[in-house]
This record gives C-alpha cells, structure tokens and sequence, in this order.
C-alpha cells in the first residue's frame, strides 16, 4: 500500500512551465491521473466567468497544511452541508482524495510519507453552493509541500517561479502551536524561518501591500498543559508580531485549530472566513440601464 | 480603445497575465475585424458576454483573423475570448468604419440583450465597457432620429399636409420649429393618455398585456421618429400605479399570450428580440423565473420592437 502510494506521489511531482498560449492544450498533458491537482501554470483554466478566489496555504514541512485541507474535504463529502454550503463539484478530486487518504496512513503511523512531495501538484478547487442564496463559489486553494517555503528561504530563484502569492484574494499561515509553545524547543527556528521567508518574499513583491492573510494554529490539541497554554499565549504575541512587522497590517484573524477532529467548531470557523464571497460588480457599476432609465425619468 | 486597456481588462480575469505585445496584436485583430463583421456575428457577440459564454462563431473568424494577419494559430483560454467578444461591441461602437445608422441598431441590440442578466450582475466581464456601449444609444439613435426627421416629416406626420401649407406659418425658423414640436409632444402625450381610456385597452385583465400593447402602439403609431419619447413617462402617464405590480416571466408570458390569441395583434418574431421571441414561442428560458413589473417590461419591450422598427 505504501508503495502504491509512493508511485502515485512520483508519478505526480514535476512542474512543467508553458506560455499562455500553450498552457490550454497542456491541460492533461502533464497531468497524469484526470481531475488530479493542477499546477500554477494552469491557474488561468480555473476562470470561467469570475477569477475563483484563491487561498494560499503557507507553511514549512509538517505544519498541517494538507490535514487542513483534507479534513475540509472530508466534511464537506460527508455532510450534507458545511458551514452553510454544500459542495457541487471539483475539478481535483484525485488530489483531494490523496490528501485525505495520505492524512490517514499518517495517522495509523503506515506511512513514512508525511506529507506532499516537492513539486507536487499544489491547486485544488472546490465548486460550492450557498445554501442561503443558491449562490455558486469556486474557490481554489493553494497546497504546496511544506519544503517549498523551506527552499524559498534559500534561493530567490524559487521564489520567483512562485505565481500563487502574488495573485492570491487570502494567505493563510501555518504555525505548528506544538512548537511555538515551547513543547519541541524549536520556537526560536519558527520564528527565524518565518522572518527570513516573509522578508525575502517581500523583497521579491510577493506579499502586496494590503494582503489578507490569517494566521492558523494547527496542532493545538498537543498544547494541553496551563503551562504550554500560557507559554504559547506569550510567544503568539511574538509570533504574530513578525508577521504584522513584515507584512505591515494585523492579520484579519489569529484561529487555533486541530485538524485531525472534524468536530472541531474552530474548523468551520475558519472555513466560513476563506470561502467568503470576493466584492461584486454590482456594486462599482451601473449596468441594469432599465431601472437607470426608470430611476431618471421618474 | 487602447492595446493598454485591454491588456488590463484581461489581466484582470487572470491569474498568470498576457504580455501588453500580446494585447497590440489581439487589437489589431479586433479593429481589423470591425468593417468584416455581420449584424448577425455582433448580435451573437452582445448575446454571448451577456449570457457569459464564449460565442464560438466569433471566436472562429477571431482565430482565423489572427492566422490570416500573424501566420500562427492562437490559443487562449476561453475567458480571454469573452473579453475579446465584448471589446469588438465596443470597438464596433467607436469605429470610423461603421456607419451611425448601424451603431443605433448595435446600441440597441445591447439594451434587449441585457434582460439576461436582469438581478443578476455577478460575473460579467468589462462592466466598464458595457456601462460605456449604454451610451451609444442616445449618442446615435436620438442623433438619428433628429438629424433624418425635419421640418416636413415632422409637420407631415402630425399635421395633414394641405393644413400647414395654407397658413402663414414661418416653418423655416427654429422657434416655431421648437413650438411644433413641443405641441407634437403634448399631442402624443394626450394620444397615450386617450388610448388608456379606451374600451380595447381597459378590457384588458392583465396589466402586462396593457402595457405590450400601449408600447406597442407607441413604436408602431405615435411618431416616435420625430420626437424622443419616454417610454417611462408615457407608460406612468396612461397606467398610473399598475406600473408597479410584479410577475415571473412565464407568468408574463402566459397572461399576454392569452389575451392576445383572440385578438389581430401580432407579436414579432425576431432573433434580435429576447422577450418578443419568447412571448412568440412556446420555450422555456432561464429567464422565465425573472420577476418584472408592469413598466420594467414595457421598457424593454418597448425598446425591443423599436429595434425591430429600425430593422424593417
């Protein structure tokens, strides 16, 4: 099993980089198993009517990027509905169901494969219908191996390949809490290899001015002493103070969560806030020239 | 238009951006397109970005265009042919090379088209552009309707010829021109006003019905060529508070199609009508669970069987 998995994931890694006028003939040619995840250089075939918001997931190896990702899967296959939606489609099934299977041979310890490999095909899209207004999202999310962000540390060649950032409507920050707290005694090695990846990723113009973003605490159930919960309480202040020193703004919300419970309501909270409807036209302009013209005359 | 905006409009949509060389080229496809182009390929066009799909007639002579001009096939992905299709309306609309009688007929092909998006703005692309192709119709109708309508087609119209001719009137100055016409207005007005209160209109059950044929006989009977009437005005002036009452479409449809079988009115059937050609036919669309009231229906049908006036 393990093995089959290992060919899957071999299979998949390798990023092909093609023009505009031939990423739309490319579609499938890099992809090696249909509806699996797409890479940046395909991000244009998500557009059908309206640019899909895009979430960047950002973290280094191991700080629950894809178990976030593929626990929200999961509870919107199995549910009826989630947060108030309901999933209709998904161009990336495959890609999903890899997170959602990987996530749980990492749990049964299965595995040595903990996360997404370098390369790997990062976009998922998930299709969703309000339940309110009947209203359709697309929404695409931006899951990368976590050593990606590990080697943009290192190399300003591979931060300038990345396509994602710049265009994304919400960046969402990863933080290991088990780590910050104190537990593992890599605190310091957080904050440094967040420092040196926003300053570079600044320098090179990929956080623009104004970018939302949110920072998550993942793994927060391993935090489960008064004194680790004090110490991260101390050190979030210094965590996020280097986000909002870099980025120059407050992220738009601080959530802790645990990804591995599906019951977690900090889940779904966090869910509501990234697949919130982008502005409309409808509010910049005046295009229905029947109530215009009524509106005038009367 | 400049190859500078249209880059912009399109970068917009996109995640991974064209080249500003790109969008030069993309433009002088477009403009030398504009003198090429049928009213049927700009009607698909309208009714395409309107519809939000990709009107894959134009998108053919687009490619075929760009092979013709730059020796290499084009592929784009689809989103960049729904910026296209509604920048050509546009550049169709400034261009030198189409005449002013045609941009009247493409204004208002756009005005009927937009009743596919009624309530439901979300997801049309270039909003700056279709606000700015709304203003074409006053800039050339009106202008059209003033400039091929004088003295005498005014008065002829109005007045029967061996009255006017008799009299001392000094047609050839501007204020007894501006007095005629202000009176031909009033005149219309009154016409409106006592066409409600005949016995053809009030026994009318449905509101809707009343107001498809009040603008019907708007287009087809009161001289609309000479003077720039309101339909809003007049249709508030002869139906006072039944102007605001709201029905689905299908409803819509339903009502005047029965009331209208016993009688000789003739609903046209044209493909450049959207609301005529379903009253005309039995369809379902998606716009049969659209709500209108009483006047936003006759405001459409109105400017609806206006384009089907200047068609014939």
């Amino acid at each position: 099993m393990v093995e089959q998995v290992d060919n899957i994931i071999n299979k998949l890694s390798g990023i092909e980089t093609t023009s505009l006028t031939e990423q739309h003939d490319s579609n499938n040619s890099d992809q090696k198993f249909y509806c699996d995840a797409k890479n940046q250089e395909q991000l244009n075939d998500f557009v059908d009517s309206v640019r899909p918001k895009l979430v960047a997931l950002v973290g280094f190896p191991g700080y629950g990027k894809s178990t976030f990702i593929g626990s929200l899967y999961q509870l919107l296959t199995t549910n009826l509905s989630y947060g108030g939606y309901n999933l209709v489609d998904s161009d990336t099934y495959v890609g999903f169901e890899r997170r959602v299977f990987l996530r749980r041979v990492n749990n049964d310890n299965t595995s040595d494969t903990k996360r997404n490999v370098l390369g790997e095909n990062d976009i998922l899209h998930l299709k969703l219908r309000s339940e309110g207004d009947g209203s359709y999202h697309d929404i695409l999310v931006s899951d990368k191996a976590g050593e990606t962000y590990s080697k943009y540390i290192s190399s300003d060649r591979d931060t300038e390949t990345d396509n994602v950032l710049i265009n994304a409507d919400i960046v969402v920050f990863f933080v290991d809490a088990e780590m910050d707290s104190g537990r593992l005694a890599t605190h310091n090695l957080l904050v440094e290899n967040y420092e040196s990846l926003l300053t570079r990723l600044k320098i090179q113009q990929k956080l623009l001015d104004g970018l939302s973003y949110i920072v998550v605490y993942s793994k927060i159930d391993k935090v489960n002493t008064d004194e680790l919960k004090k110490k991260l309480s101390e050190r979030k202040k210094q965590t996020c103070g280097v986000f909002k020193n870099i980025i120059g703004r407050d992220p738009e919300s601080v959530c802790d969560v645990n990804s591995t419970d599906l019951n977690d309501n900090h889940l779904e909270a966090l869910f509501c806030k990234l697949i919130q409807p982008k502005g409309s036209y409808q509010e910049q302009h005046d295009l229905d020239w029947v109530k215009s013209e009524i509106e005038k005359e009367k | 238009m400049t190859s500078k905006e249209l880059c912009e409009a399109i970068n917009v949509n996109l995640y991974i951006p064209i080249h500003e060389d790109v969008s030069v080229q993309l433009l002088n496809v477009i403009n030398t397109l504009c003198p090429i182009l049928e009213t049927n390929d700009v009607h698909n066009c309208i009714q395409a970005f309107f519809r939000k799909e990709v009107c894959s007639l134009y998108k053919g002579k687009f490619q075929t265009q760009y092979k013709n001009i730059y020796g290499e096939n084009l592929i784009l992905p689809n989103i960049v042919f729904k910026v296209l299709e509604t920048c050509q309306v546009l550049a169709l609309l400034q261009s030198d090379d189409v005449e002013d009688d045609q941009k009247t007929k493409i204004s208002l092909i756009i005005r009927n088209n937009a009743v596919w998006r009624k309530e439901d703005w979300n997801g049309v692309l270039c909003p700056m552009w279709i606000e700015k192709m709304y203003t074409y119709y006053p800039k050339y109708g009106i202008k059209d309707i003033a400039g091929n309508y004088n003295f005498d087609s005014l008065l002829q119209a109005i007045v029967p010829h061996n009255t006017w001719n008799d009299t001392d009137l000094d047609i050839n100055a501007q204020k007894t021109y501006n007095q005629l016409r202000s009176l031909c207005k009033s005149v219309v007005r009154e016409q409106v006003e006592d066409f409600a209160n005949t016995t053809d209109f009030k026994c009318l059950l449905s509101p809707f019905t009343q107001v498809y044929l009040l603008v019907s006989k708007m287009v087809a009977e009161w001289h609309w060529k000479y003077i720039d009437l309101s339909p809003v005005k007049m249709i508030i002036a002869a139906m006072g508070d039944n102007v605001n009452g709201c029905k689905m479409l299908s409803g819509i449809v339903s009502d005047l199609k029965k009331e209208l079988s016993g009688t000789s009115i003739v609903v046209p059937k044209e493909k450049s009508s959207v609301l005529l050609l379903r009253i005309h036919e039995d369809m379902n669309m998606e716009l049969d669970v659209r709500k209108f009231s009483v006047l936003e229906f006759g405001v459409y049908v109105y400017y609806e069987l206006l384009l089907e006036n200047y068609n014939d």
